[in-house]
């Protein structure tokens, strides 16, 4: 290949010479580097290691072979006396670090790199000093590059093993892939694009019990988008990791692909990292796998590498197909309690009293129409979240209110809803809303009233779902569809229950007077739901965002009272206000993002990769609350634990730097973040241990013993 | 009986997802191809002006992301970068500098430096966009300082990658191959460059 200068790095063989340098040990001011080797005397004709060993300053580090999407990988090159005969440079197993959009290949605190010498038998007893020149690049946020002359002094006669330098040495060579094209075959096709890898072979028959957090790196620059998630999937004896094309492979792949492949494999009470060098065979597959959703975790953002991680909590995609079809099912039940669903449920309970009076066949045929509606709702859903799986999209889930026209959107239909069940407009002329709709008897109706149900849900599915809709993704189309039909089971049930059974519909109280309030009483849960989305939209777009989302409640009220009149220039005037008050959903929608600023002063520092790496390289536990305006769970934690005496004292006692990733707009970062913790939304709550180890993940709901001793594990660092 | 009602409702309904789905496709990350229409931009230049892609239309323009305080930058800068933006400029090529450090990042400069630095560099650029937001940045994919970028007069991005192809050239190393002159003389004979894309080499841009 062309770029075979900062690719392949070779050790030079320079030439002859007995070279008298001093010993000289550089101290650059952000990696100290020193040459060691595995012996400290040697013998005629036996091989030695010699290694570059870099101390990093934390938070610093330098680059791998393929440095990903800057850097520079490290060099060095020995000066070896004649007959002397050096090998291939071993490279350990990288880490990613994420900058911003862009991600680098490289270690962090230590690393070593050995090279094999073999010494001549001809080799004249006596000290033998052998130079050295590296050249690295280290960074941070800046990048400074750093050179050294070394030098080390070998005595050739009786071979004597160095400790220091043997367990440095040993300890490279066991991070360093292994060749794994005997354990585990290997192809990769290129389809849109995505460049789709398919392994197997003995080396993943632990399965996804005793295998996660496969990574890639490519050992050439540019085959792969760096930056981009790696999402994949391990059954027993294979696995998919779906990557994205890099500017090289765009038109199809130059030629077989050369990568080092790392895993965690279970071992004893924790995990411990292995790594294979693969080639994998252009355009061709392995297994018949299907793609797998952004839900695995490379826990590439740990600093440190994660030799071992122990204890932390199973991935969600570990969950059994029928654990997860059971969750599906208690979750949908849940929902009908949830405060996203409870305007919903007002409606459903309204259409049920009214329809009291009916024949108790139709009845039974609404409460199967409803069910209908809800789990077609959720089938579809699914089936577009699959569609957006495919073409590689981020499918988060409750993230339809991240666009501010649909909340927007949702507040006014919330404010005309309201404004039915007061009695100020009857549905059935000419104003057609998803109010009406839903406020319609018929059979139609109950259906809309399923799908409207379902959407409003969205928001409160992620926290309660969590594991449900990771495994979901993960799957084949048909498991996954089937989960989300379990949701919708799970959320028509009650209803359906109560329209089946008789003896359930025989507790409903009698017709009567008391249905007016109660339909003018449910208005206000509707107001309420309006003011949430409202508050919603201020963290979207701010003030501006209220200002036009009133004018839109204005104008469409004036739409209705308009209606209410006789004649043309009302008819006008209604149009008019209808067309206004689309026009104000549009201009809130069409408003600048704002960006959520914590206040200052707060505890809370706005959350980056870097921020958090930062203070993990000062050993400080850290604990980070992904979060947004329109997610209720994640405003009862707020307010809730994470504001509590008790927990507020554990962070100051542990000294934890907490930070806050506000998802209320969307951000590919926080995108990426919750998919690399295979969380399909927010809330998402990680607790970071002082000693660099991978984070626990929390649950969705907190406690305050959850959070403290959570913090107490951090700190013992038993995570 | 689903009336027409509903058909609104479901319309409705519809457009919400159509919604979320155009949300999704606007987050998608622009990437500038080679061979394909390179990003439209408009940016603020160094000197107080506003300028645009679509300006210079039927000139050849060339991008360089900078960023004064990275060392790779600082190399080409001993004057292989001037040397470069003089022939340049002789063929009326538009040499157009962009700096998307972000403001507290290293390179971030306010316009009078940005252009202080230059005269100090005797760098002759036809423009030096500041774009602190990494808008434009983030459109060409721009990873590092130095990323280069060649774009014909009918708008299509022809090259995209580093300045040659070697980070740190050493004594006895062969001479760089200059991907970027090679672009250049490959437009003016009315070739398409090869290669056309290469892997950009220096410090990571410092978006914010």
């Amino acid at each position: 290949m062309m770029f075979r200068a900062s690719i392949a790095v070779i050790l030079g063989l320079a030439g002859l010479g007995a070279p008298a340098a001093a010993q000289f040990q550089t101290d650059g001011p952000m990696v100290e580097a020193s040459l060691v080797s595995d012996r400290s005397a040697v013998a005629p004709g036996e091989t030695v290691h010699l290694a570059l060993h870099q101390e990093i300053r934390p938070g610093w580090h330098t680059y791998w072979r393929n440095p990903g999407d800057s850097g520079e990988p490290t060099r060095w090159e020995l000066s070896l006396p004649a007959g002397w005969r050096a090998g291939e440079m071993v490279w350990p197993a990288p880490t990613a670090y994420p900058l911003g959009p862009l991600t680098n290949y490289g270690y962090s605190d230590t690393v070593t790199l050995p090279v094999r010498v073999s010494v001549p038998d001809n080799a004249a007893p006596g000290p033998v000093t052998i130079p050295a020149r590296a050249t690295w690049l280290v960074c941070e946020d800046i990048c400074i590059p750093e050179e050294a002359d070394l030098s080390i002094t070998l005595d050739v006669g009786e071979s004597v093993t160095d400790p220091a330098g043997a367990a440095l040495i040993d300890a490279a060579f066991a991070a360093a892939p292994e060749p794994g094209g005997d354990r585990l075959g290997a192809g990769v096709e290129k389809t849109d694009d995505a460049l789709v890898l398919t392994l197997a072979g003995d080396a993943l028959a632990a399965g996804p019990d005793g295998i996660r957090n496969l990574e890639v790196f490519p050992v050439e620059s540019g085959i792969i988008d760096h930056a981009a998630p790696q999402p994949s999937i391990v059954e027993a004896g294979q696995a998919r990791v779906d990557l994205k094309s890099g500017y090289l492979s765009r038109s199809g792949l130059p030629g077989p692909m050369t990568l080092v492949l790392t895993f965690e494999r279970r071992a004893g009470g924790g995990w411990a990292r292995e790594a294979l060098e693969l080639t994998a065979e252009t355009g061709a597959r392995v297994n018949t796998l299907a793609a797998p959703a952004l839900s695995s975790s490379p826990g590439a953002a740990l600093p440190g590498g994660g030799a071992i991680d122990q204890g932390a909590p199973a991935a969600p995609q570990s969950l059994s197909f029928l654990q997860a079809a059971a969750f599906a099912l208690i979750g949908g039940l849940i929902l009908n309690l949830m405060p996203c669903v409870f305007p919903v449920l007002s409606m459903k309970a309204i259409t049920l009293v009214e329809k009291r009076g009916a024949e108790r066949g139709e009845a039974r045929l609404l409460g199967l129409i409803f069910a209908a509606g809800v789990i077609g709702t959720f089938l579809a859903l699914g089936a577009l979240l699959l569609v957006l799986r495919t073409a590689g999209l981020p499918d988060l889930w409750g993230v339809q209110l991240q666009t501010p026209a649909v909340v927007a959107g949702l507040a006014l239909l919330m404010f005309l809803i309201g404004l039915n069940f007061l009695g100020l407009f009857e549905v059935g002329t000419s104003l057609q809303t998803v109010g009406s709709g839903v406020r319609d008897t018929g059979r139609g109706g109950a259906f809309l009233t399923g799908v409207l149900a379902v959407f409003v849900a969205a928001p409160c599915l992620a926290p309660f779902m969590t594991g449900a809709l990771a495994f979901a993704l993960s799957q084949p189309a048909a498991a996954s569809l089937t989960v989300f039909a379990f949701l919708g089971v799970g959320l028509a049930a009650p209803f359906v229950l109560v329209s089946l059974a008789p003896g359930l519909l025989g507790f409903l109280p009698k017709p009567g007077p008391w249905m007016v309030r109660l339909r003018q009483g449910l208005a206000f849960p509707m107001f309420a739901t309006a003011i949430w989305l409202v508050w919603v939209l201020v963290a979207q777009v701010g003030a501006i965002g209220v200002i036009w989302s009133l004018v839109a409640f204005l104008t469409a009220g004036f739409a209705i009272w308009a209606f209410s009149l006789k004649g043309a220039v009302a008819r006008i005037a209604g149009v008019t206000g209808i067309v206004l008050a689309a026009g104000s959903v549009a201009a809130a929608s069409q408003l600048d993002t704002v960006e959520t600023v914590s206040p200052s002063g707060s505890a809370w520092a706005q959350w980056s990769p870097e921020a958090v790496a930062a203070a993990r390289a000062e050993g400080r536990p850290v604990f980070v609350d992904f979060t947004a305006a329109w997610c209720v769970t994640c405003q009862v934690n707020k307010l809730g634990p994470l504001s509590s005496g008790p927990v507020k004292d554990a962070f100051a006692a542990h000294d934890v730097a907490l930070f806050r990733a506000d998802f209320t707009n969307h951000d590919d970062a926080i995108a990426a973040e919750l998919a690399r913790h295979g969380a399909p939304g927010v809330p998402l709550y990680l607790v970071f241990p002082a000693d660099g180890g991978a984070p626990a993940v929390l649950p969705p709901l907190l406690t305050n013993a959850i959070v403290i001793q959570a913090l107490e594990r951090a700190v013992e660092g038993r995570v | 009986m689903i009336s027409r009602r509903s058909l609104t409702t479901a319309a409705g309904l519809g457009a919400a997802s159509l919604l979320t789905l155009a949300a999704f496709a606007a987050e998608a990350r622009a990437d500038a191809v080679p061979g394909e229409a390179a990003p439209a931009f408009t940016g603020l230049t160094a000197a107080g002006e506003t300028i645009s892609l679509s300006d210079f239309a039927g000139q050849t323009v060339v991008l360089e992301w900078t960023n004064h305080g990275c060392p790779y930058v600082q190399r080409h800068y001993g004057g292989n970068m001037q040397g470069l933006q003089a022939d340049a400029a002789e063929d009326g090529i538009v040499w157009i500098q962009v700096i998307s450090s972000a403001p507290g990042e290293q390179g971030h400069v306010d316009g009078p430096t940005a252009l202080s630095l230059n005269e100090d560099r005797s760098a002759t650029v036809a423009h030096t966009i500041l774009d602190p937001e990494g808008t434009i940045g983030r459109a060409y994919d721009a990873r590092t300082t130095p990323h280069m970028y060649v774009i014909d007069g009918a708008g299509v991005l022809q090259y995209a990658g580093g300045i040659d192809d070697q980070p740190r050239p050493r004594d006895g190393d062969p001479a760089p191959t200059p991907y970027v002159t090679m672009a250049l003389d490959a437009l003016a004979a009315g070739e398409t460059p090869d290669p056309a894309a290469t892997m950009p080499y220096g410090c990571s841009v410092k978006y914010g």
